[in-house]
């Protein structure tokens, strides 16, 4: 434990592997990225092995995350959004599964790691771009500037919504990367504080690390659920413009 | 010569009792079904205070450090110096401060875009009406 | 900072698009057809209950409607029939009032016709008997011997002035 607050982001290679003069080692990270899949896989198979009328607690779960997306989406984007909801819905579990599982003891949050979130935002800034582009072509470019707008007003909105456009996915990235950065910090030095007051004052920060680790828990499922609807507000704009 | 009257108010007033309680049982089993369909759609996560003010503080981070950064990126390109890192830092900043006033009037997450007031309290994360989803 | 070495970074990417395709391939293939197919029967199977319900509903209160129909006719007839044989109960009755009547009437007319036939035959009685006794009482006292004819045209005014 004598560890600096950092240290719990460290990328450890687990299995080196070069590629080309690329480093792709298979990281803690990426062993945490494989448990996310793999925990998402284990709750949809074992939960919809027998699949009853009348659903089992593993089956409410599923059911529970599958009426959570799609209800996101259908309200966000509408109907014609529900061909996205694989997307938005891996998207969720994704971060959702990365957040819990690097709550755990001995855990890794990829999330903390703004690469992972930056990469996520990008793809879906592009996508939505394409998307947006590919429906209503140069007419896309309306979403920069609302209709019956006066000429000198538009002259300093479009810029300010052209900014606004690009800052969508850093936003989007830093959010998540801050409430992960932020919450691991927090634990990390309250769980430091712990062994530093030993056994006479040594409860008080763990009862703070107890309710921390309780409120992290909260922010992981609300900082997945963000970064999916904000997907899904971002893909609304891209298809229906206005 | 009092007629026979047959048990006719008290015979079918038992399972006329029953029909009525059945009638209600039904009905109300189709508003539920109704309204779950509506239910479903309108179940969600609401955010914190904490949340908000981390989003708020994020989005004029996120707007300096795109505009810092393109401003950067342009000048060390075009040789312009301080020019395009000072324009794009100051709008940035305007943006970011925009999508913060959109953010706190709770009327959009995206950031704006010319959808201002057109979406209001289906968006989550801002809730300026928090008890709005008690009510069904 | 860890989250800034950029060395780690290829990797990380790397590994970020190889499970998030998992993930979707998960998603896509198993989780969204198996729960929706799931929710969607559930779903069907209650409206399809509440269908049937209704209809049994409707088919109930049809049946009570009729029952309720035939029960009202019956009774109905049943009043019908009550009334019919309370009628048949009076008409006799009635008959056997005007029979009983039509006897009682018809002894008391016989009754009144004897009574007057007897009252005549006394007052005839009395007249022969009054004259015999006025011409005894004449013959006794005036030791006359008057005709019958005197004597009864007497009795007759005497009579016709007591009247």
């Amino acid at each position: 434990m004598a560890h600096g607050p950092m240290e719990q982001f460290n990328i450890e290679p687990l299995v080196g592997l070069k590629v080309g003069g690329l480093d792709i080692s298979y990281t803690n990270s990426a062993l945490f990225m494989t448990f996310a899949v793999l925990a998402s896989f284990l709750v949809f198979f074992t939960a919809t092995r027998r699949r009853t009328m009348v659903p089992g607690r593993w089956q409410s779960v599923a059911e529970l995350l599958y009426e959570f997306n799609a209800g996101m989406v259908k309200d966000n984007v509408g109907k014609e959004g529900l061909k996205y909801l694989p997307f938005i819905f891996t998207l969720f579990l994704f971060i959702l599964f990365g957040n819990i599982l690097g709550l755990m003891p001995y855990g890794f949050a990829f999330t903390s790691h703004i690469i992972v979130n930056a990469s996520l935002a990008l793809f879906i800034f592009v996508s939505v771009t394409i998307i947006g582009f590919a429906r209503h072509g140069l007419h896309y470019f309306s979403l920069l500037c609302p209709k019956g707008t006066p000429l000198p007003v538009a002259l300093v909105l479009v810029p300010i919504e052209i900014m606004s456009y690009f800052i969508r996915p850093v936003s989007l990235s830093l959010r998540l990367f801050a409430n992960m950065l932020a919450g691991h910090v927090l634990l990390k030095v309250l769980a430091g504080f712990v062994v530093t007051l030993g056994l006479l004052f040594g409860w008080v920060p763990l009862v703070a690390v107890f309710g921390v680790t309780l409120l992290e828990i909260l922010v992981a499922l609300i900082q997945a659920y963000v970064f999916a609807l904000l997907s899904c507000i971002y893909l609304n704009d891209a298809i229906h413009l206005h | 010569m009092t007629d026979i009257q047959p048990p006719a108010s008290g015979a079918p007033s038992k399972p006329a009792l029953s029909r009525e309680d059945l009638a209600a049982r039904l009905a109300a089993a189709q508003e539920r079904e109704a309204a779950n369909t509506q239910a479903q759609e309108r179940r969600r996560g609401q955010a914190t205070g904490v949340n908000l003010g981390m989003r708020i503080g994020i989005e004029l981070v996120a707007s300096v450090l795109v505009g810092g950064g393109l401003g950067w990126f342009a000048d060390e390109k075009l040789h312009t110096k301080p020019i395009f890192l000072l324009a794009l830092l100051s709008l940035g900043f305007t943006a970011g401060v925009m999508n913060v006033i959109r953010i706190a009037k709770g009327l959009d997450q995206s950031g704006g875009l010319g959808r201002d007031g057109t979406r209001t309290k289906n968006d989550v994360a801002a809730p300026p009406v928090p008890a709005d989803d008690d009510d069904d | 900072m860890p989250q800034f070495d950029p060395t780690t970074f290829p990797s990380q990417i790397f590994w970020l698009a190889v499970s998030f395709i998992a993930l979707y391939w998960v998603v896509a293939r198993l989780a969204i057809p198996r729960v929706g197919e799931v929710i969607e029967q559930r779903a069907r199977l209650v409206q399809e209950d509440i269908d049937r319900a209704t209809t049994l509903k409707a088919e109930t209160d049809h049946a009570i409607a009729a029952y309720e129909q035939a029960m009202a006719d019956a009774r109905a007839q049943a009043q019908d029939h009550i009334r019919g044989i309370a009628l048949e109960i009076r008409a006799v009755a009635d008959k056997k009032t005007a029979e009983v009547t039509a006897t009682v009437n018809a002894q008391i007319t016989d009754a009144e016709v004897r009574i007057a036939k007897a009252k005549t035959d006394a007052l005839a009685g009395m007249r022969t008997m009054a004259a015999e006794t006025a011409r005894d009482v004449v013959g006794k006292l005036a030791a006359l011997a008057p005709d019958a004819g005197t004597v009864d045209a007497a009795v007759a005014a005497a009579l016709k002035e007591t009247r």
